[in-house]
């Protein structure tokens, strides 16, 4: 007998030998399912604030409250007692947990709602749970609504803070992609990649500093898929979509400051987290630990937290200053140039 | 009261959980754990059911993903003993092809998990590499390679079937 015969009638007679459903099936699906609304909810606002475009560290988790039970489009509050601290280059702190900064004013804004805010300009985007994405002015004016659909992974805003990028997917036929969303009109631009050329386990975008090109981790399956092994980045024309180079890094950049000014070399690591970065030359792939999860001000001086704190460091990692820019409400922070 | 959205699911659940947990009992090969598998890939779909506009592929892909990749980290199965086969010649054919079948089911539970739903895939449901790929979200090299291993440990595992060339070359 040949072998999909025999195949064919195997699977016939095991699947002939599955009973009915037990009773309450449904039931308990539905309530597992809630769970994982819920907790999606919470890791989707999460997982974009730590994605932030200049890089975004861990001080304390997110307000579980206001992720757990998102209400209509985020306004600010009140406005707190942090000011502002000039850091090295003119560098400022665009935002620190659930207070932002409107450069107009120069002053920190309270966030009901978890937000993403723009590195340089004057837009957050509000992430009010999975299916309600809001781009408004820090204030809360000029709001425009972002269709969702399709929209997956995390986000990332250009370094001008002009565009957002996140990916994209569609189930049948499956195609991956990504999505440049306009900061001042929600406008979604979707390029689709071709997946088996550029295959991706984790498919999350982030910018070149220049803000040309998107960048993508490309899959290393050789330890399995769990492992999430990233084998090189793959670089797209964010304009058109077309691939343009790749570079020989294992790890994706927390955002488009992570590449030095000439973009010669890269912080990346595991998103997340403060531990197991490295900085990578991008021309010949070398790369060395690197303390902290950074972004480069100049060639020569690169900031990161620590403790609540702001850090400079040197490109070898060594801490040249400590700087209290007493956030009174430590959170993520995003770091933003000088406008 | 139940939602349009809990009503919906519930009578998709009541129509279709019977068929999804057959394919599921065919990858698993065992009960609970085909339960396990349709329950968990039910919850997930129910969680975003409202985008959902097709609920059985996406279920029936939901399945063969959960089983090839989620499943590979849970301890594997205990090798399955082999009987040892009947003669293949003789008048007993019916005989035969029942423990060819028993065989086959046991090399089949003895495949790591993605090898064992690529099969399934391109030899039960049908399907192309290219269809494959789809399901599995994977390359279609990795389809082909799969399915070449695959098939090299059954007719290791139950070389008395009779193995056409062009199947272990991999059909396309």
């Amino acid at each position: 007998m040949r072998f999909e015969q025999l195949l064919q009638e195997t699977i016939d007679e095991m699947t002939g030998e599955m009973t009915a459903p037990r009773a309450g099936l449904a039931a308990r699906s539905m309530a597992r399912g809630r769970r994982i609304r819920r907790a999606r909810r919470v890791a989707t606002a999460g997982a974009a604030i730590l994605a932030a475009v200049a890089v975004a560290l861990p001080w304390t988790l997110l307000s579980q409250k206001d992720a757990a039970a998102p209400s209509p489009a985020a306004q600010p509050t009140r406005t707190p007692a942090m000011t502002r601290t000039e850091l090295p280059g003119g560098w400022v702190v665009a935002g620190v947990g659930d207070q932002v900064l409107d450069r107009a004013t120069n002053e920190y804004v309270l966030m009901r709602k978890p937000v993403l805010p723009a590195p340089v300009g004057n837009r957050i985007l509000v992430i009010d749970g999975p299916e309600s994405l809001q781009l408004t002015s820090v204030r809360g004016a000029d709001p425009v609504t972002v269709d969702p659909a399709g929209l997956v992974g995390t986000f990332n805003w250009s370094p001008a803070g002009d565009r957002l990028v996140g990916g994209i997917t569609q189930k049948e036929p499956f195609k991956v992609g990504f999505a440049v969303i306009d900061a001042r009109t929600g406008a979604i631009s979707k390029h689709w990649i071709d997946h088996d050329r550029h295959d991706c386990s984790r498919c999350d975008f982030t910018w070149t500093r220049d803000g040309q090109e998107v960048v993508l981790p490309i899959a290393d399956r050789s330890g399995g898929e769990a492992e999430e092994r990233v084998s090189e980045l793959q670089l797209f024309n964010a304009g058109t979509g077309e691939p343009t180079r790749s570079l020989p890094i294992t790890a994706l950049p927390a955002g488009p400051f992570a590449w030095s000014p000439g973009g010669r070399y890269v912080v990346v690591g595991p998103p997340g987290t403060s531990e197991g970065w490295q900085l990578y030359d991008t021309t010949t792939g070398q790369h060395r630990p690197f303390p902290y999860p950074a972004v480069w001000v100049t060639a020569d001086v690169l900031l990161a937290t620590k403790n609540g704190k702001v850090l400079t460091l040197t490109p070898d990692g060594t801490v040249t200053a400590t700087i209290d820019v007493a956030a009174p409400n430590p959170g993520m922070i995003t770091f933003g140039p000088p406008r | 009261m139940d939602t349009p959205e809990e009503a919906e699911f519930s009578a998709f659940v009541e129509q279709r959980a019977h068929a999804l947990l057959k394919t599921a009992y065919a990858l698993t090969g065992d009960r609970h754990a085909a339960e396990d598998l349709v329950q968990t890939a039910l919850a997930k779909a129910f969680s975003r059911w409202r985008r959902i506009d097709e609920p059985e592929p996406y279920l029936r892909r939901m399945i063969y993903n959960e089983f090839a990749s989620g499943w590979r980290s849970r301890r594997r199965q205990a090798e399955v003993s082999v009987p040892e086969p009947p003669e293949r010649a003789g008048n007993r054919a019916m005989e035969v092809d029942t423990a060819l079948r028993l065989l086959l089911r046991d090399a089949l539970r003895a495949l790591p998990p993605r090898q064992r739903a690529v099969l399934i895939l391109r030899y039960f449901e049908d399907l192309s590499v290219e269809e494959t790929a789809a399901v599995l979200s994977c390359r279609q090299g990795t389809v082909a390679s799969q399915a070449s291993r695959g098939l090299a440990k059954l007719r290791e595992l139950v070389p008395q079937l009779d193995w056409s060339p062009d199947l272990v070359e991999g059909r396309h």
